[in-house]
């Protein structure tokens, strides 16, 4: 068993609990015991604009508190996952900034003793493929369409989960659970989630444009992996659909929560019921019939 | 959005420039001056499609030396992170770090942040996070708290002041 810590970064921590529920949930499945670390704070990455110093200091400290219990991070959050992993590979190449923050962390009373590495349940579910295709309880049976969020991609010149332009493992992931899945022209593009911050109208626009071109083309429902992008194509999915002025019902649901219910794992406990747009199993039915299933279900 | 005229008759601050170019040789990013204005960037940019952000424009600017012109105009504001342009640039050359030093001059020296920017600082000045914990909504219109979810408390740093004031100082100081 590969124990790593859960780094949950600022929106799992605060709202984006159903991502948070599924990854404790599934990660256990492939063999990973999750530990909980006292002392995290904002990994840096939705404050570059303000201070790239900062943002270098704040992934630091999160990498420094991981190192003392001496285990490597799991960040299911791709801004959380490139702000760590590239903070890690600058200041390798950069003595003189290590340096710097080196003083930084002694104020807080912390060290550098070295970096440890960050992993995205998107490679963990890929490294296990076949424990998936094992261990199938309810095969997805349903066509998905792929978000892969800009942060896990890139940049290549620090290590990413999958290949920047033409990345499969999401697709794969799926396909092993059962899913009908291909790639699309529009599933790199970038769904605005950072954004939010300064540009609200814009932020709604990228990400109702994602959930349109999933709809157009006719899949039943869109997976992510990223709470940015799952925030506003999901839990804001009706104003999305007014900024960009289309009729949105699509299912948005977490890559964590297919899979997981694929391999047998509670709905409830996958946090189904935190979704807030269309459910992607029991839809097409009344919800009468669609309770009663649950309740056989259990 | 108040957008300043970028085709300016001032003269370029090459101090500004420098610390610029120094600030990229130091995180190991190619300088602006090797930029071919080759617009690869700005043809994949997803802000250009939405808000007119013309990352090749930025870094022919910057490598002219017109920074106040830059860190006046809302524009630089617009970047939405994708690292797109970054990614893509034959010359290593990264219109997105090269925005992120403009707008971090802007803080440094005490000039306004749009949005929810300074809401952010302070939130995570102040608890370690940007945002404090919220209740999440459910399907069926009610509201549920971390705890009733069976989460552990989320984290958040140990000794809150040293953490703030490291966090301000970092915020507050340009990196050479
Ligand atoms: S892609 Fe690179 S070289 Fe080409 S215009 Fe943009 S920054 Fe300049
Ligand atoms: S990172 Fe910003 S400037 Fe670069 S392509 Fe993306 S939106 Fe455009």
């Amino acid at each position: 068993m590969r124990k790593l810590a859960l780094y949950p970064g600022c929106l799992l921590s605060t709202s984006q609990y159903g991502y948070e529920m599924s990854v404790r949930k599934l990660m256990p499945k492939f063999d990973i015991e999750l530990v909980d670390v006292p002392g995290f704070s904002c990994c840096g990455g939705p404050v570059r604009h303000l201070s790239m110093n900062m943002t270098y200091y704040l992934a630091i400290r999160n990498l420094a508190i991981a190192k003392k219990e001496g285990l490597d991070i799991l960040a299911p959050c791709n801004v959380c996952h490139l702000s760590l992993t590239e903070a890690k590979m600058k200041l390798f190449g950069s003595p003189d900034l290590l340096e710097k923050m080196k003083e930084k962390l002694m104020m807080e009373g912390l060290e550098w003793d070295g970096p440890v590495e960050v992993v995205h349940p998107l490679e963990i579910m890929h490294e296990n493929l076949d424990v998936i295709k094992d261990n199938l309880v309810n095969p997805i049976g349903k066509k998905l369409a792929c978000h892969y969020g800009c942060h896990i991609l890139r940049y290549s010149d620090l290590e990413r989960c999958d290949h920047t332009e033409t990345p499969v493992k999401m697709e794969e992931i799926l396909r092993a659970a059962g899913a009908e899945s291909e790639p699309y022209p529009e599933r790199i593009n970038c769904c605005g989630g950072l954004y939010v911050a300064n540009q609200r109208d814009s932020a709604l626009t990228k990400a109702g444009q994602k959930v349109e071109a999933a709809q157009f083309r006719g899949y039943d429902g869109l997976v992510d992996t990223c709470p940015w992008g799952h925030r506003l194509m999901d839990g804001q999915q009706q104003e999305c659909a007014q900024t960009i002025g289309e009729k949105l019902d699509l299912p948005v649901i977490y890559l964590t929560q297919v899979v997981g219910y694929a391999m047998g794992l509670d709905p409830k406990e996958l946090g189904f019921d935190l979704n807030l747009s269309k459910p992607l199993f029991g839809g097409d039915e009344s919800e009468e019939a669609a309770d009663e299933k649950e309740e056989v279900a259990e | 959005m108040p957008v300043v005229d970028l085709t300016s008759m001032n003269l370029p601050q090459q101090d500004r420039r420098s610390t610029i170019n120094n600030t990229l040789e130091l995180i190991r990013v190619a300088k602006v001056d090797l930029c071919f204005q080759c617009t690869k960037c700005t043809s994949g940019c997803e802000a250009m499609k939405l808000l007119e952000l013309e990352p090749h424009k930025i870094v022919a600017l910057a490598k002219a030396g017109y920074i106040d012109e830059l860190m006046g105009n809302d524009v630089i504001w617009t970047c939405m992170v994708c690292f797109k342009c970054k990614e893509r640039c034959p010359q290593k050359v990264s219109p997105v770090e090269v925005l992120f030093l403009i707008k971090n001059m802007n803080l440094v020296e005490g000039k306004e942040v749009p949005g929810e920017y300074s809401n952010w600082l302070q939130t995570i000045m102040g608890m370690g996070m940007i945002m404090s914990e919220q209740p999440a909504l459910t399907k069926d219109g009610s509201t549920v708290e971390r705890s009733d979810l069976g989460l552990p408390p989320a984290p958040a740093p140990e000794d809150m002041e040293k953490f703030m004031n490291v966090v301000m100082m970092a915020a507050m100081e340009l990196m050479v």
